[in-house]
Protein backbone atom coordinates (compact mmCIF):
# COMPACT_ATOMS: atom_id res chain seq x y z
CA UNK A 1 0.00 0.00 0.00
CA UNK A 2 2.17 2.54 -1.46
CA UNK A 3 1.75 6.36 -0.13
CA UNK A 4 4.42 7.84 -1.61
CA UNK A 5 4.47 8.27 -5.73
CA UNK A 6 7.19 7.84 -7.86
CA UNK A 7 6.58 11.79 -8.82
CA UNK A 8 6.64 12.30 -5.14
CA UNK A 9 10.07 10.78 -4.94
CA UNK A 10 11.04 12.81 -8.22
CA UNK A 11 9.72 15.91 -7.03
CA UNK A 12 11.37 15.79 -3.10
CA UNK A 13 14.91 15.09 -5.00
CA UNK A 14 14.30 18.00 -6.77
CA UNK A 15 13.81 19.79 -3.64
CA UNK A 16 16.86 18.20 -2.21
CA UNK A 17 19.32 18.44 -5.31
CA UNK A 18 19.69 15.02 -5.56
CA UNK A 19 20.24 13.08 -8.82
CA UNK A 20 18.69 9.43 -8.32
CA UNK A 21 18.56 6.64 -10.52
CA UNK A 22 15.53 4.72 -12.15
CA UNK A 23 16.51 2.04 -9.30
CA UNK A 24 17.07 4.46 -6.56
CA UNK A 25 13.62 6.33 -7.41
CA UNK A 26 12.23 2.74 -6.71
CA UNK A 27 13.82 1.85 -3.82
CA UNK A 28 12.83 5.37 -2.47
CA UNK A 29 9.55 4.93 -3.35
CA UNK A 30 8.74 1.55 -1.26
CA UNK A 31 10.89 2.74 1.65
CA UNK A 32 9.33 6.48 1.81
CA UNK A 33 5.80 4.80 1.85
CA UNK A 34 6.54 2.22 4.60
CA UNK A 35 8.07 5.47 6.61
CA UNK A 36 5.07 7.55 6.22
CA UNK A 37 2.90 4.57 6.78
CA UNK A 38 4.52 3.83 10.40
CA UNK A 39 3.65 7.24 11.32
CA UNK A 40 0.39 6.96 9.95
CA UNK A 41 -0.07 5.00 13.27
CA UNK A 42 -1.00 8.08 14.61
CA UNK A 43 -3.42 9.12 12.57
CA UNK A 44 -5.47 6.09 15.17
CA UNK A 45 -5.12 9.12 17.73
CA UNK A 46 -8.49 11.07 17.85
CA UNK A 47 -6.67 14.52 18.08
CA UNK A 48 -9.89 16.62 17.85
CA UNK A 49 -9.95 18.37 20.58
CA UNK A 50 -5.91 18.53 20.80
CA UNK A 51 -4.16 22.27 19.83
CA UNK A 52 -1.64 22.51 16.92
CA UNK A 53 1.49 23.40 18.42
CA UNK A 54 4.97 23.40 17.79
CA UNK A 55 6.52 24.11 21.52
CA UNK A 56 5.33 22.70 24.52
CA UNK A 57 7.35 24.12 26.98
CA UNK A 58 5.70 27.75 26.93
CA UNK A 59 8.20 30.00 27.06
CA UNK A 60 7.96 33.53 25.05
CA UNK A 61 10.19 36.13 24.16
CA UNK A 62 13.34 34.60 24.04
CA UNK A 63 16.54 36.78 23.10
CA UNK A 64 19.75 37.40 22.69
CA UNK A 65 22.01 39.07 25.72
CA UNK A 66 23.30 41.89 24.59
CA UNK A 67 26.73 41.52 26.33
CA UNK A 68 27.25 38.42 24.19
CA UNK A 69 29.31 40.20 21.11
CA UNK A 70 31.30 38.02 18.81
CA UNK A 71 31.78 34.38 19.55
CA UNK A 72 32.98 34.26 16.51
CA UNK A 73 35.37 31.56 15.46
CA UNK A 74 38.75 32.28 14.22
CA UNK A 75 38.85 32.10 10.39
CA UNK A 76 41.03 28.83 10.08
CA UNK A 77 38.75 27.34 12.49
CA UNK A 78 35.43 28.52 10.52
CA UNK A 79 37.08 26.87 7.76
CA UNK A 80 38.12 23.63 8.99
CA UNK A 81 35.87 21.03 7.59
CA UNK A 82 35.71 22.55 4.01
CA UNK A 83 35.97 20.21 1.23
CA UNK A 84 37.81 23.13 -0.59
CA UNK A 85 38.90 26.66 0.40
CA UNK A 86 40.81 29.79 -1.83
CA UNK A 87 41.12 32.94 -0.33
CA UNK A 88 39.53 32.37 3.12
CA UNK A 89 36.66 31.65 1.35
CA UNK A 90 34.72 27.96 0.88
CA UNK A 91 34.44 26.67 -2.58
CA UNK A 92 31.65 24.56 -3.71
CA UNK A 93 31.04 23.20 -7.44
CA UNK A 94 29.67 26.12 -9.88
CA UNK A 95 26.05 27.49 -8.85
CA UNK A 96 23.78 29.41 -11.06
CA UNK A 97 22.10 32.60 -10.12
CA UNK A 98 18.88 32.42 -8.17
CA UNK B 1 10.58 63.84 -7.24
CA UNK B 2 9.42 64.23 -10.85
CA UNK B 3 11.48 62.41 -13.32
CA UNK B 4 11.15 62.73 -17.31
CA UNK B 5 10.32 59.61 -18.36
CA UNK B 6 9.12 60.48 -21.94
CA UNK B 7 5.20 60.45 -22.20
CA UNK B 8 2.96 58.02 -21.14
CA UNK B 9 1.89 57.07 -24.00
CA UNK B 10 5.26 56.75 -25.82
CA UNK B 11 6.33 53.85 -23.69
CA UNK B 12 2.89 52.23 -22.83
CA UNK B 13 0.91 52.53 -25.63
CA UNK B 14 -2.51 51.82 -24.08
CA UNK B 15 -1.35 49.81 -21.39
CA UNK B 16 -1.35 50.62 -17.90
CA UNK B 17 1.75 49.70 -16.09
CA UNK B 18 1.05 47.72 -12.98
CA UNK B 19 3.67 47.38 -10.31
CA UNK B 20 4.29 45.90 -6.89
CA UNK B 21 7.42 46.34 -4.98
CA UNK B 22 9.78 43.95 -2.50
CA UNK B 23 12.41 45.47 -0.30
CA UNK B 24 15.06 44.03 1.43
CA UNK B 25 16.99 46.22 3.85
CA UNK B 26 19.90 45.22 6.14
CA UNK B 27 19.08 45.96 9.84
CA UNK B 28 21.64 48.46 11.74
CA UNK B 29 22.46 46.13 15.04
CA UNK B 30 25.48 45.28 17.46
CA UNK B 31 24.77 41.74 16.89
CA UNK B 32 23.92 39.44 13.83
CA UNK B 33 19.50 38.29 13.84
CA UNK B 34 20.32 34.34 15.93
CA UNK B 35 24.37 34.68 17.23
CA UNK B 36 26.92 37.09 18.86
CA UNK B 37 28.74 37.82 15.84
CA UNK B 38 29.37 41.04 15.63
CA UNK B 39 27.09 43.47 12.68
CA UNK B 40 29.30 46.42 12.13
CA UNK B 41 31.83 46.95 9.52
CA UNK B 42 30.93 43.96 7.73
CA UNK B 43 31.58 45.14 4.02
CA UNK B 44 35.08 46.04 4.93
CA UNK B 45 35.67 42.57 7.29
CA UNK B 46 37.81 39.82 5.50
CA UNK B 47 35.78 36.91 4.38
CA UNK B 48 35.22 34.35 6.71
CA UNK B 49 36.06 36.13 9.46
CA UNK B 50 32.37 36.76 11.46
CA UNK B 51 31.18 33.47 11.46
CA UNK B 52 29.74 30.71 14.40
CA UNK B 53 28.58 27.55 14.18
CA UNK B 54 24.90 29.44 14.02
CA UNK B 55 25.86 31.59 11.17
CA UNK B 56 27.26 28.96 9.27
CA UNK B 57 24.83 26.74 9.70
CA UNK B 58 26.20 23.90 11.51
CA UNK B 59 23.97 20.77 12.98
CA UNK B 60 23.12 21.67 16.47
CA UNK B 61 23.78 25.24 16.91
CA UNK B 62 21.10 27.07 18.59
CA UNK B 63 19.44 30.70 17.10
CA UNK B 64 18.88 33.13 19.81
CA UNK B 65 16.57 36.04 18.13
CA UNK B 66 18.22 39.25 18.59
CA UNK B 67 16.02 42.01 20.03
CA UNK B 68 17.73 45.08 18.93
CA UNK B 69 16.44 43.65 15.39
CA UNK B 70 13.24 43.28 16.49
CA UNK B 71 12.50 46.50 17.56
CA UNK B 72 13.74 48.52 15.12
CA UNK B 73 11.55 46.10 12.40
CA UNK B 74 8.63 47.29 14.77
CA UNK B 75 9.23 51.34 14.58
CA UNK B 76 9.68 51.12 10.89
CA UNK B 77 6.40 49.47 11.08
CA UNK B 78 4.69 51.47 13.61
CA UNK B 79 6.21 54.87 10.81
CA UNK B 80 4.66 53.12 7.99
CA UNK B 81 1.39 53.10 9.78
CA UNK B 82 1.61 49.02 10.09
CA UNK B 83 -0.46 46.90 12.86
CA UNK B 84 2.00 45.64 15.22
CA UNK B 85 1.36 41.72 16.07
CA UNK B 86 0.89 41.33 19.45
CA UNK B 87 1.79 37.85 18.72
CA UNK B 88 4.75 36.72 16.17
CA UNK B 89 7.00 34.06 15.76
CA UNK B 90 9.69 32.15 13.05
CA UNK B 91 9.17 29.90 10.35
CA UNK B 92 11.83 28.05 8.82
CA UNK B 93 11.76 28.32 4.63
CA UNK B 94 13.13 25.28 3.18
CA UNK B 95 15.22 25.36 -0.08
CA UNK B 96 18.43 23.99 -1.27
CA UNK B 97 21.56 26.17 -2.08
CA UNK B 98 25.01 26.65 -1.00
CA UNK B 99 24.57 30.12 0.69
CA UNK B 100 22.24 28.86 3.02
CA UNK B 101 24.32 25.24 4.42
CA UNK B 102 21.75 24.41 7.18
CA UNK B 103 18.93 23.93 3.96
CA UNK B 104 16.30 26.75 5.47
CA UNK B 105 16.14 30.35 6.18
CA UNK B 106 14.72 31.62 9.44
CA UNK B 107 11.89 34.04 8.38
CA UNK B 108 8.47 34.65 8.98
CA UNK B 109 5.57 33.71 7.32
CA UNK B 110 1.88 33.60 8.84
CA UNK B 111 2.83 35.88 12.02
CA UNK B 112 5.13 38.74 10.45
CA UNK B 113 6.04 42.13 13.24
CA UNK B 114 3.99 44.13 11.21
CA UNK B 115 0.70 43.85 9.09
CA UNK B 116 -0.45 46.05 5.94
CA UNK B 117 1.08 49.91 6.53
CA UNK B 118 0.79 52.99 4.24
CA UNK B 119 3.47 54.95 1.97
CA UNK B 120 2.03 58.70 1.00
CA UNK B 121 3.22 60.01 -1.90
CA UNK B 122 3.91 63.74 -3.11
CA UNK B 123 1.18 62.98 -5.53
CA UNK B 124 -1.36 62.32 -2.78
CA UNK B 125 -1.18 58.47 -4.14
CA UNK B 126 -1.03 56.21 -1.09
CA UNK B 127 0.85 53.04 -1.71
CA UNK B 128 -0.08 50.19 0.71
CA UNK B 129 1.93 47.66 2.37
CA UNK B 130 1.18 43.86 3.02
CA UNK B 131 3.73 43.03 5.58
CA UNK B 132 7.10 44.02 7.03
CA UNK B 133 8.60 40.80 8.50
CA UNK B 134 12.02 40.00 9.76
CA UNK B 135 14.48 37.52 8.84
CA UNK B 136 18.53 36.25 8.13
CA UNK B 137 20.40 37.33 5.17
CA UNK B 138 22.19 34.40 3.64
CA UNK B 139 25.76 34.07 2.81
CA UNK B 140 27.39 36.23 -0.14
CA UNK B 141 28.52 33.75 -3.13
CA UNK B 142 30.64 34.58 -5.38
CA UNK B 143 30.81 32.63 -9.18
CA UNK B 144 33.65 32.24 -11.32
CA UNK B 145 34.10 29.51 -14.23
CA UNK B 146 33.47 25.89 -12.77
CA UNK B 147 33.39 27.23 -9.26
CA UNK B 148 31.56 29.06 -6.71
CA UNK B 149 32.94 30.77 -3.56
CA UNK B 150 31.03 31.60 -0.42
CA UNK B 151 31.65 34.23 2.40
CA UNK B 152 29.76 34.11 5.06
CA UNK B 153 30.17 37.04 6.69
CA UNK B 154 26.35 38.42 5.84
CA UNK B 155 25.38 35.16 6.82
CA UNK B 156 22.70 35.52 9.46
CA UNK B 157 23.06 39.66 9.24
CA UNK B 158 19.38 40.75 9.82
CA UNK B 159 17.25 41.67 6.96
CA UNK B 160 13.78 43.38 6.86
CA UNK B 161 11.32 42.26 4.24
CA UNK B 162 8.83 44.97 3.22
CA UNK B 163 6.37 43.90 0.31
CA UNK B 164 3.60 46.27 -1.53
CA UNK B 165 0.30 45.41 -2.81
CA UNK B 166 0.72 45.52 -6.66
CA UNK B 167 -0.43 49.41 -7.05
CA UNK B 168 2.04 51.43 -8.23
CA UNK B 169 1.21 52.90 -11.51
CA UNK B 170 3.90 54.79 -12.94
CA UNK B 171 7.62 54.44 -12.70
CA UNK B 172 7.77 58.03 -11.33
CA UNK B 173 5.54 56.90 -8.02
CA UNK B 174 7.82 53.53 -7.87
CA UNK B 175 10.97 55.35 -7.62
CA UNK B 176 9.95 58.10 -5.19
CA UNK B 177 8.42 54.75 -3.18
CA UNK B 178 11.52 53.46 -2.83
CA UNK B 179 13.88 56.52 -2.08
CA UNK B 180 11.14 57.69 0.88
CA UNK B 181 11.33 53.88 2.37
CA UNK B 182 15.27 54.54 1.77
CA UNK B 183 14.85 57.94 3.97
CA UNK B 184 13.10 56.90 6.37
CA UNK B 185 15.09 53.90 6.98
CA UNK B 186 17.96 56.42 7.81
CA UNK B 187 16.10 58.44 9.47
CA UNK B 188 14.82 56.25 12.14
CA UNK B 189 18.67 54.49 12.43
CA UNK B 190 16.72 51.29 11.40
CA UNK B 191 19.72 50.75 8.68
CA UNK B 192 22.58 52.63 6.31
CA UNK B 193 20.33 51.59 3.42
CA UNK B 194 23.45 51.44 1.13
CA UNK B 195 22.48 49.87 -2.25
CA UNK B 196 26.09 49.64 -3.73
CA UNK B 197 26.95 47.18 -0.32
CA UNK B 198 23.64 45.62 -0.80
CA UNK B 199 21.91 46.83 2.12
CA UNK B 200 19.25 47.66 0.44
CA UNK B 201 17.45 45.65 -2.52
CA UNK B 202 14.85 47.07 -4.40
CA UNK B 203 12.40 43.92 -6.25
CA UNK B 204 10.10 45.18 -8.40
CA UNK B 205 7.57 43.14 -9.80
CA UNK B 206 6.42 44.01 -13.62
CA UNK B 207 3.45 43.82 -15.60
CA UNK B 208 1.25 45.76 -18.04
CA UNK B 209 -2.74 45.40 -17.99
CA UNK B 210 -5.07 46.09 -21.20
CA UNK B 211 -7.12 49.40 -21.16
CA UNK B 212 -10.23 46.89 -20.32
CA UNK B 213 -8.60 45.24 -17.46
CA UNK B 214 -7.62 48.87 -16.08
CA UNK B 215 -11.17 49.70 -16.26
CA UNK B 216 -12.55 46.55 -13.96
CA UNK B 217 -9.31 47.49 -11.71
CA UNK B 218 -8.06 43.30 -12.39
CA UNK B 219 -4.52 42.67 -11.40
CA UNK B 220 -2.95 40.73 -14.80
CA UNK B 221 -2.35 36.89 -14.44
CA UNK B 222 1.39 37.32 -14.63
CA UNK B 223 4.00 39.46 -13.00
CA UNK B 224 8.22 39.46 -13.92
CA UNK B 225 10.23 39.87 -11.29
CA UNK B 226 13.57 41.95 -11.64
CA UNK B 227 16.42 41.77 -9.01
CA UNK B 228 19.73 42.54 -9.04
CA UNK B 229 19.12 46.18 -9.02
CA UNK B 230 21.84 48.03 -6.79
CA UNK B 231 20.48 51.99 -7.44
CA UNK B 232 17.31 53.79 -8.53
CA UNK B 233 18.89 54.74 -11.75
CA UNK B 234 19.34 51.34 -12.66
CA UNK B 235 15.74 50.06 -10.93
CA UNK B 236 14.05 53.27 -13.54
CA UNK B 237 16.40 51.22 -16.75
CA UNK B 238 15.06 47.92 -15.66
CA UNK B 239 11.58 48.99 -14.98
CA UNK B 240 11.48 50.76 -19.05
CA UNK B 241 13.39 47.82 -20.49
CA UNK B 242 11.09 45.59 -18.86
CA UNK B 243 7.92 47.48 -20.00
CA UNK B 244 8.96 47.65 -23.64
CA UNK B 245 9.47 43.74 -23.96
CA UNK B 246 6.30 42.96 -22.16
CA UNK B 247 4.70 45.38 -24.31
CA UNK B 248 6.26 43.66 -27.54
CA UNK B 249 5.44 40.04 -26.29
CA UNK B 250 1.76 41.43 -26.09
CA UNK B 251 1.34 43.37 -29.04
CA UNK B 252 2.34 40.19 -31.08
CA UNK B 253 -0.93 38.60 -29.08
CA UNK B 254 1.34 36.76 -26.62
CA UNK B 255 1.22 37.12 -23.04
CA UNK B 256 4.71 36.96 -20.61
CA UNK B 257 5.70 34.16 -19.27
CA UNK B 258 5.81 34.63 -15.26
CA UNK B 259 9.59 34.54 -14.27
CA UNK B 260 12.35 36.08 -12.37
CA UNK B 261 14.66 38.37 -14.26
CA UNK B 262 18.14 40.11 -13.66
CA UNK B 263 19.18 43.10 -14.76
CA UNK B 264 22.10 43.00 -16.79
CA UNK B 265 23.90 46.52 -16.54
CA UNK B 266 26.27 46.03 -19.47
CA UNK B 267 23.55 45.37 -22.10
CA UNK B 268 21.13 47.56 -20.14
CA UNK B 269 18.31 45.15 -19.69
CA UNK B 270 17.07 42.23 -17.98
CA UNK B 271 17.62 38.83 -18.65
CA UNK B 272 15.93 35.37 -17.18
CA UNK B 273 17.31 33.87 -14.64
CA UNK B 274 17.77 30.21 -14.31
CA UNK B 275 15.79 28.83 -11.71
CA UNK B 276 14.26 25.05 -11.25
CA UNK B 277 10.41 26.24 -11.36
CA UNK B 278 10.24 23.39 -8.17
CA UNK B 279 12.02 25.44 -6.05
CA UNK B 280 9.11 27.87 -4.81
CA UNK B 281 8.23 24.73 -2.76
CA UNK B 282 9.47 26.11 0.28
CA UNK B 283 7.86 23.35 3.09
CA UNK B 284 7.33 26.59 5.89
CA UNK B 285 7.16 25.16 9.03
CA UNK B 286 7.43 27.39 12.36
CA UNK B 287 11.07 27.35 13.67
CA UNK B 288 11.00 24.75 16.42
CA UNK B 289 14.19 26.12 18.01
CA UNK B 290 12.80 29.43 19.18
CA UNK B 291 10.24 30.39 21.39
CA UNK B 292 7.06 32.85 19.97
CA UNK B 293 6.84 36.03 21.24
CA UNK B 294 4.61 38.25 22.67
CA UNK B 295 4.23 42.19 22.79
CA UNK B 296 1.48 44.03 24.88
CA UNK B 297 -0.51 46.96 24.00
CA UNK B 298 2.04 48.96 26.77
CA UNK B 299 4.80 47.54 25.29
CA UNK B 300 3.94 48.89 21.67
CA UNK B 301 2.61 52.32 23.17
CA UNK B 302 6.55 53.05 24.57
CA UNK B 303 7.59 52.33 21.59
CA UNK B 304 5.87 54.61 19.61
CA UNK B 305 7.38 57.37 22.05
CA UNK B 306 10.88 56.63 20.31
CA UNK B 307 9.19 57.44 16.84
CA UNK B 308 11.04 60.48 16.13
CA UNK B 309 9.27 63.06 13.61
CA UNK B 310 9.38 61.73 9.76
CA UNK B 311 11.05 63.40 6.99
CA UNK B 312 7.85 64.16 4.83
CA UNK B 313 6.33 65.62 8.37
CA UNK B 314 9.19 67.54 8.55
CA UNK B 315 9.56 68.82 5.34
CA UNK B 316 5.44 69.85 5.59
CA UNK B 317 5.78 71.73 8.77
CA UNK B 318 8.64 74.42 6.88
CA UNK B 319 6.28 74.52 4.09
CA UNK B 320 3.49 75.53 5.76
CA UNK B 321 4.85 77.23 8.88
CA UNK B 322 7.37 79.60 6.33
CA UNK B 323 5.23 79.23 3.45
CA UNK B 324 8.54 77.68 1.22
CA UNK B 325 7.99 75.63 -1.92
CA UNK B 326 9.16 71.49 -1.66
CA UNK B 327 12.65 72.19 -3.47
CA UNK B 328 13.33 74.15 -0.71
CA UNK B 329 12.31 72.19 2.12
CA UNK B 330 14.36 69.03 0.14
CA UNK B 331 16.86 70.64 0.09
CA UNK B 332 16.87 72.18 3.44
CA UNK B 333 16.24 68.79 4.88
CA UNK B 334 18.23 66.83 2.75
CA UNK B 335 22.25 68.98 3.63
CA UNK B 336 20.51 69.13 7.23
CA UNK B 337 20.06 73.17 7.25
CA UNK B 338 16.87 73.36 9.00
CA UNK B 339 18.60 74.36 12.58
CA UNK B 340 20.84 76.98 10.69
CA UNK B 341 17.47 78.22 8.68
CA UNK B 342 15.30 78.44 11.38
CA UNK B 343 17.87 80.37 13.92
CA UNK B 344 19.05 82.79 11.18
CA UNK B 345 15.33 83.30 10.24
CA UNK B 346 14.41 84.33 13.82
CA UNK B 347 17.49 86.49 13.97
CA UNK B 348 16.38 88.56 10.61
CA UNK B 349 12.88 87.56 10.30
CA UNK B 350 12.69 87.18 6.66
CA UNK B 351 12.74 83.43 6.11
CA UNK B 352 12.19 82.93 2.67
CA UNK B 353 15.30 85.38 1.99
CA UNK B 354 17.26 82.93 4.45
CA UNK B 355 15.85 79.91 2.68
CA UNK B 356 16.96 81.74 -0.78
CA UNK B 357 20.56 81.87 0.41
CA UNK B 358 20.83 78.65 1.45
CA UNK B 359 19.36 76.45 -1.05
CA UNK B 360 20.66 78.34 -3.99
CA UNK B 361 24.46 79.59 -2.66
CA UNK B 362 26.03 76.46 -0.84
CA UNK B 363 29.25 78.47 -0.35
CA UNK B 364 27.07 79.86 3.09
CA UNK B 365 25.61 76.91 4.22
CA UNK B 366 28.98 76.58 6.97
CA UNK B 367 28.43 79.77 8.13
CA UNK B 368 26.96 80.75 11.75
CA UNK B 369 23.52 82.36 12.16
CA UNK B 370 25.08 85.77 13.26
CA UNK B 371 27.97 85.29 9.55
CA UNK B 372 24.73 85.15 7.88
CA UNK B 373 22.55 87.87 9.55
CA UNK B 374 25.64 90.35 9.03
CA UNK B 375 25.89 89.01 5.53
CA UNK B 376 22.11 89.70 4.51
CA UNK B 377 22.51 93.27 6.15
CA UNK B 378 25.34 93.69 3.73
CA UNK B 379 23.47 92.66 0.80
CA UNK B 380 20.41 94.30 1.52
CA UNK B 381 22.14 97.62 1.73
CA UNK B 382 23.70 96.70 -1.97
CA UNK B 383 23.12 98.93 -4.89
CA UNK B 384 21.74 96.74 -7.25
CA UNK B 385 19.48 98.38 -9.51
CA UNK B 386 20.68 99.81 -12.45
CA UNK B 387 18.99 103.24 -12.41
CA UNK B 388 21.40 104.15 -9.31
CA UNK B 389 24.29 102.75 -10.96
CA UNK B 390 23.70 104.34 -14.25
CA UNK B 391 24.94 107.68 -13.30
CA UNK B 392 28.20 106.51 -11.59
CA UNK B 393 29.31 104.26 -14.49
CA UNK B 394 28.59 107.44 -16.94
CA UNK B 395 31.14 109.08 -14.70
CA UNK B 396 33.34 106.12 -14.22
CA UNK B 397 33.36 105.76 -18.20
CA UNK B 398 34.05 109.86 -18.95
CA UNK B 399 37.26 109.77 -16.58
CA UNK B 400 38.79 106.37 -18.13
CA UNK B 401 38.35 107.07 -21.91
CA UNK B 402 41.31 104.73 -22.81
CA UNK B 403 40.16 101.96 -20.55
CA UNK B 404 36.93 102.02 -21.87
CA UNK B 405 38.00 101.97 -25.66
CA UNK B 406 40.46 99.55 -24.60
CA UNK B 407 37.12 97.29 -23.42
CA UNK B 408 35.09 98.64 -27.06
CA UNK B 409 37.79 96.86 -29.14
CA UNK B 410 37.49 93.84 -27.44
CA UNK B 411 40.35 93.74 -25.02
CA UNK B 412 37.71 92.06 -22.25
CA UNK B 413 40.26 92.24 -19.24
CA UNK B 414 40.16 95.83 -19.20
CA UNK B 415 36.53 95.82 -18.11
CA UNK B 416 37.29 94.66 -14.70
CA UNK B 417 39.65 97.93 -14.08
CA UNK B 418 36.05 100.01 -14.79
CA UNK B 419 34.50 97.37 -12.20
CA UNK B 420 36.63 98.19 -9.55
CA UNK B 421 36.16 102.50 -9.96
CA UNK B 422 32.84 101.77 -9.74
CA UNK B 423 33.11 100.08 -6.66
CA UNK B 424 35.77 102.55 -4.93
CA UNK B 425 32.97 105.50 -6.10
CA UNK B 426 30.13 103.42 -4.00
CA UNK B 427 32.34 102.26 -1.23
CA UNK B 428 32.25 98.66 -2.28
CA UNK B 429 28.34 98.68 -1.92
CA UNK B 430 27.80 98.22 -5.77
CA UNK B 431 26.53 94.73 -6.87
CA UNK B 432 29.42 93.75 -8.92
CA UNK B 433 27.76 91.39 -11.03
CA UNK B 434 24.82 94.38 -12.24
CA UNK B 435 27.65 96.86 -12.73
CA UNK B 436 29.52 94.18 -15.24
CA UNK B 437 26.13 93.46 -17.43
CA UNK B 438 25.96 97.50 -17.27
CA UNK B 439 28.99 97.83 -18.36
CA UNK B 440 29.13 96.02 -20.81
CA UNK B 441 25.77 96.19 -22.01
CA UNK B 442 27.50 99.96 -22.51
CA UNK B 443 30.53 99.36 -24.29
CA UNK B 444 30.39 96.18 -26.28
CA UNK B 445 26.76 97.06 -27.75
ZN1 LIG C 1 27.50 33.96 13.97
Amino acid sequence: MSTISKSTVEHVAVLCSLTLSEKEKERLESMLSETVDFIGVLEELDTNSVPETYQVIGTTNVFQKSDRVSVSLDRKEALSNAAKIKNGKFVTGAVFDR
Amino acid sequence: MKQNIGSKKELLGDYGLVLGIEIHLHVKTQMKMFCGCSNTDLFDAEPNTRVCPVCLGMPGALPVPNKEAVEKTQLLGLALSCEINKHSYFDRKHYFYPDLPKGFQISQYKEPLCKGGIVRLQSGNGILLERIHLEEDTAKSFHEGEETFLDFNKSGVPLIEMVTKPMIYSVGDALEFGREIQEIVRHLGVGDANMEKGQFRVEPNISLRSPLEEKEQKIPEYKVEVKNINSFKFMEKAILSEIKRQKEILDAGKIPIQENRGYDEAKGKTVPQRSKEEAHDYRYFPEPDIPPMKFTSSYIEDLKKELPKLPGEIKKRLISKYDLGQHEADVLYNEELIELFEETGNLIQDYKKVANLLVNRPEHRDKTPEELLSYIAKEKSRIDDSEALQPIIDTVIEENKRIADQVRDGKEEAIEFLIGQVMKKTRGKAAPKTVRELLSEKLTA
